[in-house]
């Protein structure tokens, strides 16, 4: 079987709690490279959980399942490994490290990446011109990088400056946590695009969104329903007009009578 | 103690200040925990009178007399050569103070550098005052004079192994001047000290003090700063790294006692090991200090069980229209910015150091000096 048939990721039947209280209730989940899935699901389903827990959050404990990632067991590893195996997270809130420029701490990271791999450092002018190259995905201001990471970035900003961080770490993984939330439609538009730009046919991306906006702009292969710790429904992207129609009851209310 | 005055070559133009310093200090002696001011810092433990003693011999460095405005000598030349200036501010701000340390100091004070900036000077390239020595000195004075629309830069760096020792800087800012002073304490040496900085601002002047402490041993920074012409600013920043069984505090005290003037105060603190790293930080807002903006932050990261953090704003506010904050806090690293670091690759070891250099760098990014400011984050940086 060929690589193309093979699942990246695979998550079975995988149960999660936070401070002894269970929010992960058996998830099964299949994505194969090449793939987008979005994820939906009310407030407190589960959703940002399921995200942190793919990125080796420490806070919460694993009580049951597996998750493989090409092959390997990725619960088994830190959370920087996942990293340097190609997991990203963007985060719903970007986190602000006064005094560390944009630039040194992408040049750390990806020297940690190369490092993992094998590979020798990049050089500071493929950096640059990598950097420079980047930044026009998302159109993000070149003073940007400069700066010091996120700090004083406005909402969409750090929004942006995610997806440009996902630019040069080139995940074979992409985790968007509510990267839409709190977005202007430019902005939007920008995170969409900028997503759709970095799609291959060799890596995948999981994008959890509450709305159906955002899904305007990347379209995605499959949606998944998230409550309560579950998926209790997978369909295609026509599910995501339905969903901001109807809403999410009518399948709450089937999978509780079931 | 008086005996030991008899040993002091009583021929300079300070010996009249010395008994009223004898005076001070014998009717307070090295305050205990019991003062409130020294409550985390009990001077009587760390000293003794068996070694209060001074040293005239400790200037090292290059004396110039009026280079187009500015002279840096040593307090005896300039006492000499320079009489009537010298008379018009030396001991002017200390005799106020109702200090056992700056009583001590005045007691037995023997020599140290002047800085005279004379009216619309500026010093073209920052004056540096490296202060290293060998012997115990409770006598180390000094003077920093800028007249009315003066600008400098000075750097004092601290080096001095072994020894106990205590430091008064009496600074006079005229009208319109401008003054930084970068403090750095980080060679890898062991002291006992007391470093006093005593301010005067006049009216429209601006003054920023930073100072970076990572030293075996004791150290306590008194920064004193009155507020006393309208519209005078000062910002004051520190950070003190400390490990083993280190002890470091920075005490400061604003006086704002005229109008619309701002003091802004930052001072962070990683304590590693069995160490202790201490804040006492002090804002007075005077009767009639009305539009005073007084800020201080203290921010603290315990980095093992066995560390202590002590720290005490303190505000006294006696105008009614003024802007006043303060705030202290005490915590271990985020763990968010580390679990955000380590997602984008980063060690847990690297991503610690990544955020510890953070911390105490938005301390230092007020240093004008670039290449300065990266040569102290980095010698900080391999204590972490």
């Amino acid at each position: 079987m060929s690589d193309k048939y093979k699942n990246m990721l695979e998550v079975k039947n995988l149960h999660a709690n936070v401070d002894g209280k269970e929010i992960l209730k058996g998830i099964n989940l299949s994505i194969k490279a090449g793939e987008v899935h979005a994820i939906m699901g009310p407030n407190g389903s589960g959703k940002s959980t399921l995200a942190s827990v793919l990125a080796g959050k420490e806070k919460f404990i694993v009580t049951e399942g597996s998750v493989t990632f090409d092959g390997k067991n990725l619960l088994e590893m830190s959370i920087e490994d996942r990293a340097n195996e190609g997991v990203f997270l963007g985060f719903q809130y970007p986190v602000e490290i006064p005094g560390v420029s944009m630039a040194n701490f992408l040049k750390s990271a990806i020297s940690e990446q190369r490092k993992y791999k094998g590979l020798p450092p990049m050089k500071s002018s493929d950096f640059l011109k990598m950097m420079k190259k980047e930044g026009k995905v998302v159109e993000l201001d070149r003073s940007l990088t400069r700066r010091s990471v996120n700090e004083g970035f406005s909402g969409g900003e750090k929004k942006k400056n995610e997806i440009f961080q996902m630019a040069m770490l080139k995940p074979k993984l992409a985790i968007l946590d509510e990267t839409d939330s709190g977005l202007d439609i430019d902005a939007l538009r920008i995170v969409g695009n900028g997503v759709t730009q970095l799609k291959t046919p060799e890596n995948a991306a999981i994008v959890i969104t509450h709305y159906q906006r955002l899904l305007d702009y990347i379209v995605p292969d499959f949606i998944h329903v998230l409550y309560n710790g579950r998926i209790i429904h997978s369909g295609t992207k026509e599910l995501a007009l339905k969903l901001e129609t109807e809403g999410y009851d009518w399948l709450i209310k089937d999978f509780e009578n079931e | 103690m008086s005996s030991l005055l008899d040993t002091i070559n009583q021929k300079t133009s300070f010996d009249k200040f010395r008994q009223k310093g004898v005076e001070v200090f014998e009717k307070l002696g090295f305050p205990s925990s019991k003062v409130e001011e020294y409550k985390y810092s009990p001077l009587n433990k760390i000293f003794s009178e068996a070694e209060l003693s001074y040293s005239e011999n400790i200037i090292e460095g290059d004396s110039y007399y009026d280079k187009e405005g500015v002279t840096k000598c040593s307090l005896k030349d300039f006492s000499e050569k320079n009489e009537i200036i010298f008379n018009k501010y030396f001991n002017k701000l200390a005799e106020k103070e109702n200090d056992a340390m700056v009583g001590i100091n005045t007691a037995l004070c023997s020599n140290g550098n002047v800085i005279f900036i004379s009216k619309g000077a500026t010093t073209k390239e920052p004056i540096t005052i490296d202060l290293s020595f060998q012997n115990n000195n409770f006598g180390v004075r000094e003077l920093i004079i800028l007249e009315k629309g003066a600008i400098a830069k000075i750097i004092i760096n601290h080096n001095q192994q072994d020894v106990s020792w205590a430091r008064v800087c009496e600074i006079f800012i005229g009208e319109g001047a401008n003054l930084e002073i970068v403090e750095t304490n980080i060679k890898d040496v062991s002291s006992r000290m007391v470093n006093t900085i005593i301010v005067e601002q006049k009216a429209n002047s601006f003054f920023k003090h930073t100072i970076a402490v990572a030293k075996k041993g004791f150290c306590r920074n008194n920064i004193k700063v009155n507020l006393i012409g309208d519209y005078a600013e000062c910002i004051l920043n520190g950070v003190a790294v400390t490990c083993d069984d280190w002890h470091t505090d920075n005490a400061t005290i604003i006086h704002h006692i005229a109008e619309n003037c701002i003091s802004r105060q930052l001072y962070r603190n990683i304590a590693k090991d069995e160490s202790t790293a201490v804040f006492n930080g002090n804002i007075f807002v005077e009767i009639g200090a009305q539009k005073t903006e007084a800020y201080q932050k203290n921010n603290n990261i315990l980095l093992s069980e066995e560390a202590n953090i002590y720290t005490k704003p303190q505000l006294i506010i006696n105008a009614d229209d003024v802007k006043c904050s303060h705030g202290a806090t005490v915590g271990q690293l985020d763990e968010e910015a580390l679990f955000y670091a380590r997602q984008r690759g980063l060690s847990l070891p690297m991503a610690q150091r990544l955020l510890l250099g953070s911390f105490i760098g938005e301390v230092l990014d007020v240093i004008s000096d670039e290449e300065l400011k990266e040569s102290i984050k980095e010698s900080l940086s391999e204590r972490l």
